[in-house]
């Protein structure tokens, strides 16, 4: 071999060591990108999973009350009717039928809610549980709806999913009096709703327990009425286990 | 220290991996196509009828039906804001019970326009019927002669005065149950006419106008209220009056609590109509349109009469 051909050689096989080297960096820069892309996209799924967790978790917010403290309702939310804050309760000042104000968390699933309830005239007036899809409207919204009816003096317990499904209407033991307080107290357990009605001094006025068919199972909490305004207050939501 | 290609691909990386984990609660959901039904009050005895009947025939085919309305019989503003969400939410198809039909014209000819069908309930259609729309209703003639009939049996060969409760202009089923219920009477020269009350869809208003005739005609023997307010309001005012035997009131259609008041004694009679069957004919028609067919022409529903004695129907 001549010292020209020999050059030639070698340069080709620089070349070829220089392009293999190329080559490989290539591939390991790669697999670093990808590495690094997929630790990356691994820990904000992580980090946003459980964040979704924690906001979506059944026992955040609980247990809840509001007590209606400096006149200031910000986190209700109002489908119809005419609400006030008012001396440490929630005032509907409008007869207006099923008229809403809701709060809390769409995701609470079991809980207890109490309230102490008042109607302004004849009508019904209570709580709503699980509600979910709210919207201004007589049944406009998914939930269970516990309340005080004058019409038949019962106690009732039915379930709205744009419609309306009564379960219950217990007779009380006396008759409903306006502008009187009485308390209410729903325990939610799966589709079980249990309810007691007592006057102010805690002798009991009614009760009523239901099981709802094809049950909304989360949902926020809310106020209601029906063709009565009515007075809310002492309102508080606790988590099952801890209320039992 | 970080390149700038490692930074970029780190950044794309957290966004495919925050995109991925918040993709199942922000994914939109399949919904079955949608029709609305706006009745001009719902929770009410008569609306939930005609609401199962159509949710019935809805699920049937297939679709959704969103189910709304204004919580008061007049509002009209309300209607007219449920009928703009519904154009806004692609609906396929519309069942309404107008609460004014000469106000929501405007509203109806837009659904007209998009070659939406539109069936009207409960009473006339305000618009011309057309390939667009069409009506299911009471028959009216039908309601009125029942009424009459029964009257005219309860007074007996001496006749006596009657009068007309509850003609409501926005609610032209009214007058077209009174201008029949006229005709038949005027067939009876021994019952008069006294009066024809005007009044609202509030029962308070109506138990006043029901006073009002009951003051003014102390020698009254029968009432016909043509819609169920002024039915309710009928009601009231000869409670309170004690006038229970000596008026005989005959009421109209299936709502708020008169099938109890029937029971209770307080109410003679109600011509109805079978609720369920109107909601299920209605969103029936409404998706035979959608499918491409024509909408049929306005049909009459047949009312019966529902009395005291265990419901007996009436022919």
């Amino acid at each position: 071999m001549s010292h020209p051909q020999l050059e030639v050689e070698n340069a080709r096989l620089v070349d070829d060591r220089l392009t293999t080297n190329r080559t490989e960096g290539s591939f390991v820069q790669l697999a670093k990108d990808i590495l690094l892309f997929g630790v990356a996209a691994a820990v904000c799924f992580g980090l946003t999973r459980v964040t979704i967790a924690i906001l979506h978790s059944p026992d955040r917010g609980l247990p809840y009350s509001d007590r209606f403290a400096n006149s200031e309702s910000a986190e209700w939310s109002a489908y119809g009717g005419n609400w006030k804050v008012e001396d440490g309760s929630v005032v509907n000042e409008s007869n207006e039928r099923g008229a809403k104000l809701v709060a809390g968390s769409p995701y609470w699933t079991d809980y207890v809610i109490e309230a102490d309830v008042a109607l302004r005239s004849s009508g019904d007036a209570g709580i709503i549980a699980r509600v979910s899809d709210a919207e201004q409207g007589v049944d406009a919204y998914s939930g269970i709806y516990v309340g005080l009816r004058t019409r038949d003096q019962v106690l009732v317990v039915g379930a709205a999913d744009h419609n309306w499904a009564e379960y219950a209407a217990r007779p009380f033991s006396s008759p409903i009096l306006p502008n009187t307080w009485y308390k209410i107290r729903v325990r939610l357990e799966g589709c079980k709703v249990d309810a007691i009605v007592n006057r102010e001094d805690s002798t009991e006025m009614g009760k009523a327990t239901a099981t709802v068919d094809s049950c909304p199972l989360q949902g926020r909490i809310g106020l209601r009425s029906y063709d009565s305004g009515g007075m809310w207050k002492h309102i508080r939501v606790t988590k099952l286990a801890a209320s039992r | 220290m970080i390149s700038s290609r490692s930074l970029l691909i780190l950044f794309a990386g957290a966004i495919s991996g925050f995109a991925v984990a918040v993709f199942p609660q922000v994914a939109p959901g399949t919904h079955a196509p949608q029709i609305t039904f706006i009745p001009r009050t719902s929770g009410t005895s008569l609306s939930e009828g005609m609401h199962s009947g159509a949710d019935k025939a809805a699920r049937e085919a297939g679709f959704r039906l969103y189910w709304n309305a204004p919580t008061h019989e007049d509002d009209v503003d309300r209607q007219i804001s449920l009928m703009r969400s519904a154009l806004a939410n692609n609906t396929k198809g519309l069942v309404l019970g107008p609460t004014n039909g000469p106000a929501l014209t405007a509203a109806l000819n837009k659904f007209i326009a998009r070659h939406i069908p539109v069936v009207i309930v409960q009473t006339e259609t305000p618009v011309p019927s057309g390939r667009y729309i069409t009506s299911i209703t009471p028959d009216q003639d039908a309601v009125a002669k029942l009424a009459a009939l029964h009257v005219f049996d309860v007074l007996g060969s001496g006749g006596g005065q009657v009068a007309v409760l509850g003609l409501d202009r926005t609610a032209p089923e009214t007058l077209l149950r009174s201008r029949y219920f006229l005709q038949y009477v005027r067939s009876h020269p021994e019952v008069q006419m006294v009066a024809q009350q005007k009044s609202t869809s509030l029962v308070q208003e109506a138990e006043q106008n029901a006073g009002e005739v009951l003051d003014s005609f102390p020698h009254l023997k029968a009432l016909f209220a043509v819609s169920a307010t002024a039915t309710a309001g009928a009601i009231q005012a000869i409670r309170r009056r004690g006038l229970n035997h000596a008026v005989t009131l005959v009421g109209c259609d299936d709502d708020l609590f008169l099938r109890r008041d029937i029971v209770e004694g307080s109410l003679d009679s109600l011509v109805v109509t079978d609720n369920q069957r109107v909601g299920l004919l209605a969103a029936g028609a409404l998706l035979d349109g959608i499918g491409g067919h024509d909408l049929p022409q306005p049909f009459h529903v047949e009312p019966r009469l529902l009395t005291r004695e265990g419901f007996q129907v009436q022919p």
